[in-house]
């Protein structure tokens, strides 16, 4: 799986490099950044821009992440693509993260 | 929907469309779920409007991804054989997929989605389809299931 894990001073930048998050994928997905997130502080920065296709098993995926989080400390999401970005406001799942807006102004 | 002819079409549309079609036949897994996707999305991406494209895609995501999950009752046992047809009409994608899997339980085809205050993992795949779909339908004959349905060209309100 392609994806990076890089240490910033107040955050944790999760970039997801696949173009699907998916089913085949959610359970390693969950597993591989699970470990970074659980035992240390900073909140949790996920980049899914390169992500051009997410089903409910990667969306229950990123939540169980959100769940893994510290207390008090917040899972930001940008970089939502038209696909991925559906399936946040269908489910109404975009109700409990912090979701950046794209460069191009849309408010994802 | 299989059977529908084209003959009619002639001259009542302004634009000739060939005749889309993708069938497989696989067994239900994750991967080959999305093996079948990529195949399909290859196969469709070039003729029809991106979104129709997208809200296709998980809505037989969805269907095919329970299939693969709940369509056996023991771990154990080979994974549920799928048939999937995908036809492009005037007013959408045309889907019908059958399995050899257990009962699909009723519930399921009047699912609400779940609430995002208890941060729910999972749930969300049969609301996906309702919202998504038009003329769900299902029934069961000789031990395999039968769902059909289209994803209409325009969206649903709020998708």
């Amino acid at each position: 799986m392609d994806i990076t894990i890089k240490d910033h001073t107040d955050y944790i930048l999760v970039q997801m490099a696949e173009r699907r998050l998916d089913a085949a994928i959610a359970g390693e997905f969950k597993d591989t950044v699970r470990p970074h997130i659980a035992a240390r502080g900073p909140d949790l920065v996920l980049d899914l821009a390169a992500v051009e296709f997410l089903d409910s098993s990667g969306l229950g995926a990123v939540i169980a992440l959100k769940k893994a989080l510290p207390e008090g400390r917040r899972m930001i999401l940008r970089g939502l693509t038209p696909n991925v970005e559906r399936v946040f406001r269908l489910t109404r799942m975009d109700q409990i993260f912090d979701i950046m807006s794209n460069d191009n102004g849309e408010v994802a | 929907m299989a059977g529908r002819k084209q003959l009619a079409l002639g001259k009542s549309t302004a634009t000739k469309q060939p005749l889309l079609v993708f069938t497989r036949s696989f067994r239900a897994s994750a991967d080959a779920v999305r093996d079948t996707l990529i195949a399909l999305g290859e196969r469709l991406q070039p003729h029809i409007p991106t979104d129709l494209m997208g809200r296709s895609e998980l809505v037989l995501a969805e269907l095919l991804n329970n299939i693969a999950q709940h369509g056996r009752a023991d771990e154990g046992d080979p994974k549920p054989f799928v048939h999937l047809s995908v036809v492009a009409q005037a007013d959408g994608l045309s889907c019908s997929v059958s399995d050899d899997g257990g009962l699909l339980p009723k519930v399921c085809l009047e699912s609400q989605p779940p609430e995002p205050a208890s941060h729910p993992e999972g749930g969300f795949g049969w609301f996906l389809i309702g919202h998504l779909t038009q003329s769900l339908t299902y029934f069961r004959e000789n031990d395999r299931n039968y769902v059909a349905f289209t994803v209409p060209k325009a969206a649903p309100d709020l998708s």
